[in-house]
């Protein structure tokens, strides 16, 4: 299966996206965790901050889910079944 | 990894749209709807985060080896995910502890582990699309060959 170009850029843009969402979601976190004791989840739950780190996190894992299907489909037009076996696990 | 990664998402959904809701009610003195928000969702989420990391453990070591036989950055890949298994098993490790070191491992390790693997997938598979550019530039079209100028030398 050969994959187009438009899904390639696609997959290097969503690259750029996780990487984005990454840098949001640990800085949030670590702004979120110099104010809060990590031990206090009520308080956590109540930041605001908090909630939009896990919602980058939430993003970063719908983006990769398509970064890794495009790089094993990649893989497998040259190598052999591991690339299939690793995408899917 | 495509469980991996849904197993990672259906932890973190548990955490955003379940637990943070019940516990958020329960701080502002509202009803969360169930007598103990914590110890249900923290079993369930440590469940998930549980199969994130076994499934990752052993997608990563699959799509390493499949990477390292391939040629240029995708070999870099392949070697960075065989680099970072010992990071899935200590991931593993630390499932359901709240504690110092899994705090270090899950806010900034996993997350930077991450992002170098981002960067590198992705200069991967930029040099995946500029070969298919310049394979397709440097190949002779059907109208090279027509418009050849030996072509109309060739006697018949």
């Amino acid at each position: 299966m050969k994959l187009s170009n438009s899904t390639l850029l696609a997959a290097v843009l969503c690259c750029v996206l996780c990487v984005v969402l990454s840098v949001t979601a640990i800085s949030l976190d670590q702004y979120t965790l110099s104010r809060i004791d990590p031990h206090n989840r009520m308080a956590l739950c109540l930041d605001n901050y908090y909630n939009l780190a896990h919602w980058a996190y939430l993003l970063y894992d719908l983006f990769h889910l398509f970064v890794i299907a495009v790089f094993a489909l990649v893989l497998a037009e040259t190598t052999s079944w591991e690339a299939w076996m690793g995408a899917a696990l | 990894m495509i469980v991996s990664t849904l197993a990672d998402m259906a932890s973190v959904s548990v955490n955003t749209f379940i637990l943070t809701a019940g516990l958020g009610a329960l701080a502002l003195g509202e009803s969360p709807g169930f007598a103990a928000p914590n110890a249900g969702y923290e079993f369930i989420r440590s469940t998930f985060d549980f199969a994130n990391a076994a499934f990752g453990i052993v997608g990563t070591l699959f799509l390493g080896t499949a990477a390292i036989k391939a040629t240029g950055m995708s070999r870099v890949v392949g070697w960075f995910l065989l680099a970072s298994l010992p990071l899935g098993f200590l991931q593993l490790a630390e499932v359901g502890l709240l504690i110092p070191w899994t705090l270090i491992v899950d806010t900034w390790v996993t997350p930077l582990a991450e992002i170098a693997l981002q960067v590198l997938i992705g200069t991967a598979l930029w040099a995946t699309l500029r070969h298919r550019q310049e394979a397709k530039h440097s190949e002779p079209g059907p109208g090279a060959i027509r418009n050849h100028p030996l072509k109309s030398r060739v006697p018949g």
